[in-house]
This record gives C-alpha cells, structure tokens and sequence, in this order.
C-alpha cells in the first residue's frame, strides 16, 4: 500500500494560478475585499486537489502549506497582472480622493499628493505592496488550505483485513 | 514551540485590531501615516464609507463587517486555548464551519441580490461570529505545520548522526 503523500507542487501552483488570476483582473477582485474571498477559495482548491492525489487523510499542516504556497504564488501572479490596469486603479484612487472630503472632513495639505503618488508606478511602491500581498496571502491562503482540508482531507479508511495465517495441508492435498 | 505560534497569531490579530482603530485617531491628529494603514488593509476590504463605522469623523481602516471578522479573529485567538489543546491540535466539525458561516453568507447574498440593505450593526455581528471560528483553523493549522517542521529536522538530525556513524 502506497502510504506516500502526493506532491503538493502542483495543487500549490494551479490554486496560485486561480488567486493570480481572480486577485488581479480588475472588477473581479473586488471579491477580494470580502475578507480575501478568492485567496481563501484558492488555498481551499488546492488543499481539494491534493486531497484528490492523496491515499491517506491529510493532516491541517499539510493545508497550511499547501495553501500557504498557492498564497505566495498567486500574490506574486496577481501583483504582475495588476501593473497593466494601474491606470484604471488609478482613476479608482482619483475617485477616492474626490469622496473622501465628504466623509472624512479636513485634511492636512499635502494628503491628496501623497495618495496620488501612491497610485503611480514606482518600483519601491510595488515592492512594498508586494511584500505585504505575500504576507496577507500567504496567511489567508493557509487559512482556506486548512478549511479545505477539514472539508476534503478525510478518507475513508477501509478496516484492514486480518492477515490469513498459514492453513495446514489437509489430506486431500497431501495426496 | 506551540506556545510561540500561539502568542505569535495572537499578537498579530491584535495588531490588526489596533490598526483598524488607530487609522482614524491617526488622521485626526493629522498624521500621514494613518493613510499608510488604509494603504496596507486596501487589498483586503473595500473601505467604503457608507459601510464603515466612524471616529472622529473619519472612518475605520476597513468596512463594519471587515471590523467584525477581524475582532472575532482576535476573540477567537483568546479563547482557543479554552477550547482546543495547545498540545493536540484538532480542527473543529464542520458543522461548526457552516453553522457560525451560515448568517453572513446569507447576509452577503441578500445584499448582492439587492433583497435588504443591512445595517452596520448587522454586518458587524455576521462578520464577527465568521471570525471566531476561523483562529481554530489557523492556529491548528499554523501548529501543525510547525509540528512537520519539527519532525523533519528531528529525523534530518536522525539521518545525518547514522550516516556519521556508518562512515566510522
């Protein structure tokens, strides 16, 4: 009986493809606000697919981890997806800026500048809010790649059958 | 080692629970790094002001429900170790799951399908009772792969002291 645990590469890199891809299209990632909806749907897809490979029940440490790299994976996709609609999350900011006065009363001077330069590519910029993606993914994935497990890790077990012990030669077969 | 991954989630729940309240008090005292706290939760929740609650006039870091997820989170944190051994990680039923999911889910649809706008309050509590059950998840999950962890150097360790001893 194989008792070996399944690859947990591949699980890791289609659940980051999902977050990646779910993560950095515009419009779509609004699902992300809703507490990291598409991260945690990612480390629960790849906590299921290696569930699928798996022969025995998985543990929440194996969750954890695969989750954890599908989360760092897909941060990593949905960063680079990101860079090419900054000028539509751009004029998201700008809208921002424009509501905030109504809600948030005065503001020191220079705020709108700072946000605005916020919402320009600079590569320290990117680097920061990569790093923090990582982290926040990295976490969140780990957390839907432990719900996951608690929801496709367990298996079945089959009682083992008793071994057979050794049957005496009987007299038919003697002759 | 467990005791360490404990207080670790625990400080790291808290943090967030401060930052949330710290984001308005930062700017009302004028201070531009109350904008670097809607930056860093920006990822995470929508922020939009007519779903958030407010101090001072400005709104918190992230949306009530949002608020709600991350206080439970912490909450749950303290009361893991009333109902889960530190030492013997079990994850909790899935009923549980479901059960303490079921009213924000529902809340959510109901909101997406434009069938009741919730208050505040209630966005809150739904995302609140979400939040308590998911530090039993990851703190078990978190402890368990530091377990692994512990395990592999263990038998690395195991591994490489016969190898010594075979070479002699």
């Amino acid at each position: 009986m194989n008792n070996q645990k399944p690859d947990m590469f591949r699980p890791a890199l289609i659940g980051g493809l999902i977050i990646g891809l779910l993560s950095g299209l515009p419009v779509i990632q609004l699902g992300n606000c809703f507490c990291c909806l598409w991260v945690i749907a990612g480390g629960v897809f790849a906590a299921y697919l290696l569930s699928k490979e798996a022969k025995i029940s998985l543990k929440a440490g194996d969750g954890a981890i695969v989750g954890m790299f599908a989360g760092i994976i897909g941060a990593i996709i949905s960063s680079l997806i990101n860079l090419p609609f900054r000028a539509l999350n751009q004029q998201i900011v700008a809208r921002f800026l424009e509501r905030l006065p109504e809600y948030g009363g005065e503001f020191p001077q220079d705020m709108n500048l700072w946000l605005k330069r916020g919402a320009e590519f600079s590569l320290p910029m990117f680097m920061l809010g990569l790093v923090i993606s990582v982290i926040i993914y990295a976490l969140f994935g780990a957390l839907g790649g432990v719900i996951g497990t608690s929801l496709f890790g367990k298996k079945k077990t089959t009682p083992e059958t008793p071994p057979i012990p050794p049957s005496e030669p009987t007299k038919e077969q003697d002759k | 080692m467990k005791k360490l991954i404990y207080f670790s989630i625990l400080s790291v729940t808290f943090l967030c629970v401060v930052l949330i309240f710290l984001a308005p008090i930062l700017l009302h005292f004028k201070s531009k790094y109350g904008f670097l706290i809607y930056f860093i939760f920006s990822p995470l929740c929508h922020q939009i002001p007519e779903r958030s609650f407010h101090i001072f006039g400005f709104q918190l870091a992230v949306c009530s429900r949002c608020t709600g997820i991350y206080l439970g989170l912490f909450i749950g944190s303290i009361f893991y170790p009333f109902f889960s051994s530190l030492k013997r990680q079990k994850l909790p039923p899935l009923k549980f799951f479901i059960f303490l999911a079921f009213p924000m889910g529902i809340d959510v649809f109901g909101n997406i399908l434009n069938l009741w706008i919730s208050p505040n309050i209630i966005r809150f509590f739904t995302g609140f009772i979400f939040g308590v059950i998911l530090p039993f998840y990851l703190i078990s999950g978190i402890m368990d792969l530091g377990e692994m962890k512990l395990n592999f150097n263990r038998n690395f360790i195991k591994a490489k002291n016969e190898n010594k001893t075979s070479n002699f």
